[in-house]
C-alpha cells in the first residue's frame, strides 16, 4: 500500500513543471464574463473588444499610447475634403485575411454597410456613427419597420464607396455632417473589416439590396459570424468558450508574424486564483480588482506593478445630482418635502449642489481608496482628452463653505429644516460606496438635520431605480467609446445625453456650449468651449466628480514590450509583445 | 417495479410544469426594465433598455413569454445563454461532463471515506477512535467550502506551486483546443485514456485533487454521522445478537448482518449527495475555476440569464427525478422488505 502510495505521489509531482506557461504562450487572467459576441457589429462589451481587437483591424488605429493620434492598420493614407465630408483612405496591399481572401474596398464596403444594415441596438455602429454617415441615431434595428423607412438601403450604400471598384483599394466614406471625431470613432472594433467573402459564404447577407431588409435587426449572435471569424489581425481565434479565448498567431500576418505563438484568456471570477496564477508563473497577466489588493503581489518574484504617472483612465464616475426626482412611490426620498424628506427639485438649486461638492473630501478619498495614488478630476471627461480643463479648481471638503451654501438654499429652508433621503451606488462597488458615505458623514457632522441614508441595488434594479428618476443622488459612470470630449460632455452634461434620463439636467449655459462644440470642427475652438464647460462645471457643480485611481498592471516581469492605451479594451496588443 | 417505475417517471413532467412555471412567475416579479437592465453590464450598454425590452419581449405578459419559451423547447431549443454566449442546450452539454467528473472523483471518496470512519467509530464505540472521528466530522462539516478550497489553493498551489486551479494546464488546453484530441465522453480523464495520452491523464487528474478533497471534507462528514448512528441502531438490534449467539465471527458480524442494514440511510444521503454533486457544486466550481454547471448556474442567476436558469432547471428536475427513482430502487435491492407494485 505504502509503495502505491509513493509511486501516486511521485506521479502526481513529477508531472507538475508543466504548470508555467512556456516563452512562446501569453497567458491573460481577467474578471469572470467572457466575450459577447466576436461578431464586430454585435460586440459592445469589454471581453469580446478585447479579442476582435488582436483578430480584426480597422483602417486607422491607435498610435502605441496616444488616443489622439492614429496609426495607419489597413489603410496606408487618407485625405478629407476641405468641408469635411468625404473621407478617403488608400488601402494597404496584400493584407491577407485568416481565410486566405485578400482585402480590397469590397471588404470594406461591406463591412460598413452590415453594421448599419443589421443596425444592432445592442452594438454600437448607428449608435457611434448613425449621425455622421445617416443622418440619424435614434433609430436603429429594434424596430426593423421604423428603420427602414428612416433608412433607406441607398443611404446605407452611399455612405461608402470603392470608386477605383470592388477590388480596388480606395475606399470613400462620406459624410452627412463633418464630424472631427471621426478617426476616433472608426478606431473603434464596431468598425473592424470583415472578410466579405468568407462571411457570404458562410451565409452572412449577401450584401445586396434584395436581402438587407432580412437582417435589419437580425440577432446575429445565431448567425455564422457570432463565433466564427476571418480577420486581418495578428491572431486567430482557435477557440472560444466563456471560459477562455484562445489565440494563436497568424504566420501570413501583414506585419509580421508576431512573437508570441499563443495566447490564451482565461475568464476567472476568483480574484485569489487569479492572483496566485500571477505568482507561480501560470499567468502572465491578471486584472486585479483595486489597488487596496496590490499588497498582495507587491515583492512577489517574478511579479511586475507597471505604473506611469502619464497613463490616464478612460473612465470618469461622478456621484449624480438628480434635478428632477420622482416622487411616485419612491422610498429614497423620505416624506417628500424638506425635513423628512428632499423634493423633487431638491438639486436643480445650485447651492444645494455647491454645498453637497463640499462635503466630499477629494484627498482624504484618494488616501482611503487608492492609498494616495490617484488624480483630481475637474471635470466630467479624461484628463488626456482634448478640452481638459486642469486649471479649474475641484470643490473638495470644506464645511464653512458648505454651511454657507445650505444656509443660502432654498431661502434658507434647507439649513432650518434639513433633509433626508437615499444615496444609491451598485452591488457591491465599494468606491462608489464609500463616496457617498463619505458625503453623508459629513452631512450629518456639518448638521444634525442633514440625513443621507446609503444603500445598494443590484446592477439591474440600480439601473431600473436610476432610469426611472427615483434616485435622488446616485454613483455611476462612463467608459470612452472613442477619443473625444463629445463622448463624455454629451452624455454628463446634455440635456439630451445618456444620463438626463436618469438626472433631468438641464444648465442653459452649458448646453449652448455643448451644441456649438458638436457644430464645429476646429479643435482649437472645440478645446476653447470645453474648457469653458470645466468653468461651468465648478460653477454650477452639477455632479461630485470621484477621483480616479492611478492605473497599474500587474504583469510578470519576462513580459516585454508593453505599453498602455487606454482606448484598447486589453490596453495593449499581443502582437506587440514578446516574452524572455 | 415495472409499473412503479412508470409511475415516478410520470412525475417527471409536472415537475417540469411545476418548476418552470414556478420561476417564470418570480421572473415576472422584476419589471421588464429590470430584467432588461440585466443584458447590460456596463453604464455604456444600458443606454437602449427600452431597445432590448422591444426585442426579447419582456413587456409581453407572462403567459406569452412562457409559451415561447415552451414552443423553444418543443423543438429542442431550450433558448440561448447570455451568461455563455451561447445556446443553453450547448452551455449544458459542455459543462455537464466536467460536472460530472468531479462528481464521480468525488462521489467515491465522500462514500467510501465517510462509510468506512462511520463504520470504524461504531464498532469502537465511545473510544479515542470515536471520539477522534466525531470531532473530524464536526469540524469536516462546520467548515465552509470556501475557506477551505483557499487554504488549500494557498498551501498546495500558492505554497508549493503543485495542484493549480483549473482543468487542465495551459499547454494542454491549447493541445486539445488545435484537434489531435478526440472527445469521446467529455470526462478528460476518461478520454485521455481513450487517447492514449496518459501525461493529459495525469494533469486532469492532478486538478481534480484539491476540488474533490474540498467536496470530501464536507460532504464525507455527514455520511460519517449517518453511517455511525444507523450502525450502532442495527448492532443493537435482536438478530445482531443472534448472530453472536450462534458463534460467528465479529467481523461477518458486523459486516454481513449490521453494516448491511445499516447502510440504508446512508444509501438514501448518498444519492442526494450525488443529484446535489451533479447538479454542480457552485463555489468549489468558482475556487477552483472548474468550468462546471454550478459555476455557470451561479452567474446564470445572478445575470437574471433567463433562459439558462430555465433551461438549468429543467435540467435539475430531470436529475432529481431518475435520481430519487434509483434511490428508491436500490432500496429495494438492498432491503428484500421493501417491494415495490
Amino acid at each position: 500500500m505504502k509503495k502505491y502510495l509513493l509511486l501516486f505521489l511521485g506521479l502526481v509531482l513529477g508531472t507538475f513543471g508543466l504548470a508555467q506557461s512556456g516563452s512562446d504562450t501569453f497567458v491573460h487572467q481577467t474578471l469572470a464574463g467572457g466575450p459577447v459576441s466576436l461578431d464586430p457589429v454585435r460586440a459592445y462589451d469589454t471581453a469580446s473588444g478585447h479579442v476582435i481587437e488582436n483578430v480584426y483591424e480597422t483602417l486607422y488605429t491607435y498610435d502605441g499610447e496616444s488616443i489622439d493620434q492614429f496609426a495607419p492598420a489597413l489603410a496606408t493614407d487618407y485625405s478629407v475634403s476641405d468641408d469635411g465630408l468625404v473621407y478617403t483612405f488608400t488601402l494597404r496591399e496584400n493584407v491577407p485575411f485568416h481565410s486566405g481572401n485578400i482585402m480590397s474596398c469590397k471588404d470594406v464596403e461591406y463591412s460598413y454597410e452590415y453594421g448599419f444594415v443589421n443596425a444592432n441596438p445592442e452594438g454600437a455602429n448607428v449608435y457611434l456613427m448613425g449621425d455622421q454617415l445617416l443622418g440619424q441615431h435614434d433609430v436603429d434595428g429594434s424596430d426593423a419597420a421604423a428603420y427602414q423607412e428612416t433608412v433607406s438601403f441607398e443611404t446605407i450604400a452611399s455612405s461608402i464607396e470603392c470608386p477605383d471598384g470592388p477590388d480596388g483599394l480606395t475606399v470613400q466614406i462620406n459624410l452627412q455632417a463633418p464630424d472631427p471625431a471621426f478617426l476616433a470613432i472608426q478606431a473603434y472594433t464596431a468598425f473592424s473589416v470583415i472578410d466579405s467573402e468568407f462571411a457570404k459564404a458562410n451565409g452572412m447577407w449577401d450584401g445586396t439590396e434584395e436581402t438587407w431588409a432580412d437582417w435589419v435587426g437580425r440577432d446575429v449572435t445565431q448567425e455564422f459570424l457570432h463565433n466564427n471569424t476571418s480577420g486581418t489581425g495578428a491572431y486567430q481565434v482557435v477557440e472560444w468558450t466563456d471560459q477562455q479565448t484562445i489565440l494563436s498567431a497568424f504566420e501570413d500576418y501583414w506585419g509580421g508574424a508576431p512573437a508570441i505563438q499563443n495566447v490564451v484568456i482565461q475568464y476567472v471570477e476568483e480574484q485569489s486564483s487569479r492572483i496566485l496564477a500571477l505568482q507561480q508563473g501560470d499567468a502572465d497577466r491578471v486584472i486585479i480588482n483595486d489597488r487596496a489588493s496590490l499588497v498582495q503581489v507587491e515583492g512577489s518574484p517574478g511579479v511586475s506593478i507597471l505604473e506611469n504617472p502619464e497613463w490616464g483612465a478612460t473612465c470618469v464616475s461622478p456621484a449624480f445630482f438628480n434635478f428632477d426626482i420622482n416622487l411616485e412611490n419612491n422610498e429614497d426620498v423620505g416624506c417628500g418635502e424638506l425635513g423628512c424628506g428632499v423634493p423633487a427639485d431638491f438639486f436643480a438649486d445650485v447651492n444645494v449642489r455647491r454645498g453637497f461638492a463640499h462635503l466630499f473630501d477629494q484627498q482624504g478619498f484618494i488616501d482611503q481608496l487608492y492609498d494616495g495614488q490617484g488624480r483630481l478630476i475637474t471635470m466630467g471627461q479624461p484628463t488626456s482628452f482634448l478640452g481638459y480643463n486642469e486649471n479649474v479648481d475641484v470643490r473638495t471638503l470644506d464645511l464653512e463653505q458648505a454651511e454657507q451654501y445650505f444656509r443660502e438654499a432654498f431661502g434658507g429652508e434647507v439649513w432650518e429644516q434639513g433633509f433626508e433621503f437615499t444615496a444609491l451606488y451598485n452591488g457591491s462597488n465599494t468606491i462608489r460606496q464609500t463616496a457617498l458615505e463619505i458625503i453623508a458623514e459629513n452631512a450629518a457632522f456639518l448638521n444634525p438635520n442633514f440625513k443621507i441614508n446609503v444603500r445598494s441595488l443590484p446592477w439591474a434594479d440600480y439601473l431600473a431605480r436610476t432610469g426611472e428618476q427615483k434616485a435622488p443622488m446616485f454613483a455611476l459612470g462612463w467608459c470612452a467609446d472613442y477619443a473625444d470630449p463629445k463622448n463624455f460632455i454629451d452624455t454628463f452634461y446634455s440635456n439630451s445625453g445618456f444620463y438626463s434620463a436618469r438626472t433631468a439636467i438641464d444648465l442653459p449655459e452649458m448646453q449652448e456650449r455643448i451644441d456649438e462644440a458638436n457644430s464645429i470642427t476646429d479643435p482649437l475652438e472645440r478645446e476653447f468651449l470645453y474648457k469653458e464647460i470645466g468653468n461651468l462645471h465648478y460653477d454650477l457643480a452639477p455632479m461630485v466628480i470621484l477621483p480616479e485611481s492611478a492605473p497599474f498592471m500587474t504583469v510578470r516581469e519576462e513580459v516585454q514590450g508593453i505599453y498602455r492605451n487606454p482606448m484598447m479594451s486589453g490596453q495593449f496588443l499581443f502582437k506587440d509583445i514578446s516574452k524572455n | 417495479m415495472f409499473a412503479f417505475i412508470v409511475r415516478r417517471l410520470f412525475m417527471l413532467p409536472l415537475v417540469f410544469f411545476g418548476v418552470t412555471l414556478f420561476i417564470v412567475l418570480l421572473m415576472q416579479v422584476l419589471s421588464p426594465f429590470q430584467r432588461a437592465a440585466s443584458y447590460a453590464q456596463t453604464e455604456n450598454q444600458a443606454r437602449n433598455l427600452d431597445a432590448i425590452i422591444e426585442r426579447y419581449g419582456l413587456n409581453d405578459p407572462w403567459y406569452m413569454q412562457y409559451g415561447r419559451w415552451l414552443r423553444q423547447v418543443s423543438q429542442g431549443n431550450l433558448g440561448y445563454s447570455r451568461t455563455s454566449s451561447e445556446p443553453v442546450l450547448t452551455t449544458l452539454r459542455k459543462r455537464f461532463p466536467p460536472t460530472a467528473e468531479l462528481a464521480i472523483f468525488a462521489f467515491f471518496p465522500i462514500i467510501g471515506v465517510g462509510i468506512w470512519l462511520g463504520t470504524a467509530a461504531a464498532l469502537n464505540r465511545d473510544t479515542l477512535i470515536d471520539q477522534a472521528t466525531r470531532v473530524l466530522a464536526i469540524v469536516g462539516w462546520s467548515l465552509p467550502t470556501f475557506v477551505l478550497g483557499i487554504w488549500l489553493l494557498v498551501i498546495f498551489y500558492g505554497g508549493f506551486g503543485i495542484l493549480e486551479p483549473g482543468r487542465v494546464s495551459t499547454d494542454f488546453l491549447i493541445e486539445i483546443a488545435r484537434g489531435g484530441f478526440k472527445n469521446y465522453t467529455g470526462l478528460l480523464t476518461i478520454d485521455s485514456l481513450l487517447n492514449g495520452r496518459l501525461d493529459i491523464f495525469w494533469d486532469a487528474f492532478k486538478h481534480l485533487i484539491l476540488p474533490v478533497i474540498t467536496l470530501a471534507t464536507v460532504s464525507s462528514a455527514q455520511i460519517m454521522r449517518v453511517m455511525r448512528s444507523s450502525l450502532l441502531d442495527a448492532l443493537g438490534q435482536d438478530y445482531v445478537r443472534t448472530a453472536r449467539a450462534k458463534g460467528l465471527a465479529e467481523r461477518t458480524v458486523n459486516r454481513k448482518h449490521a453494516r448491511r442494514n445499516g447502510l440504508i440511510p446512508v444509501i438514501t444521503l448518498a444519492g442526494f449527495t450525488l443529484i446535489g454533486l451533479i447538479n454542480g457544486v457552485i463555489i468549489t466550481e468558482t475556487i477552483f475555476n472548474f468550468p462546471g454547471l454550478g459555476q455557470w448556474s451561479a452567474q446564470a442567476a445572478v445575470n437574471l440569464d433567463y433562459a439558462a436558469v430555465l433551461g438549468f432547471a429543467v435540467f435539475t428536475a430531470v436529475i432529481v427525478v431518475i435520481g430519487n427513482l434509483i434511490v428508491d430502487i436500490l432500496y429495494g435491492v438492498i432491503d428484500p422488505r421493501i417491494r415495490y407494485d
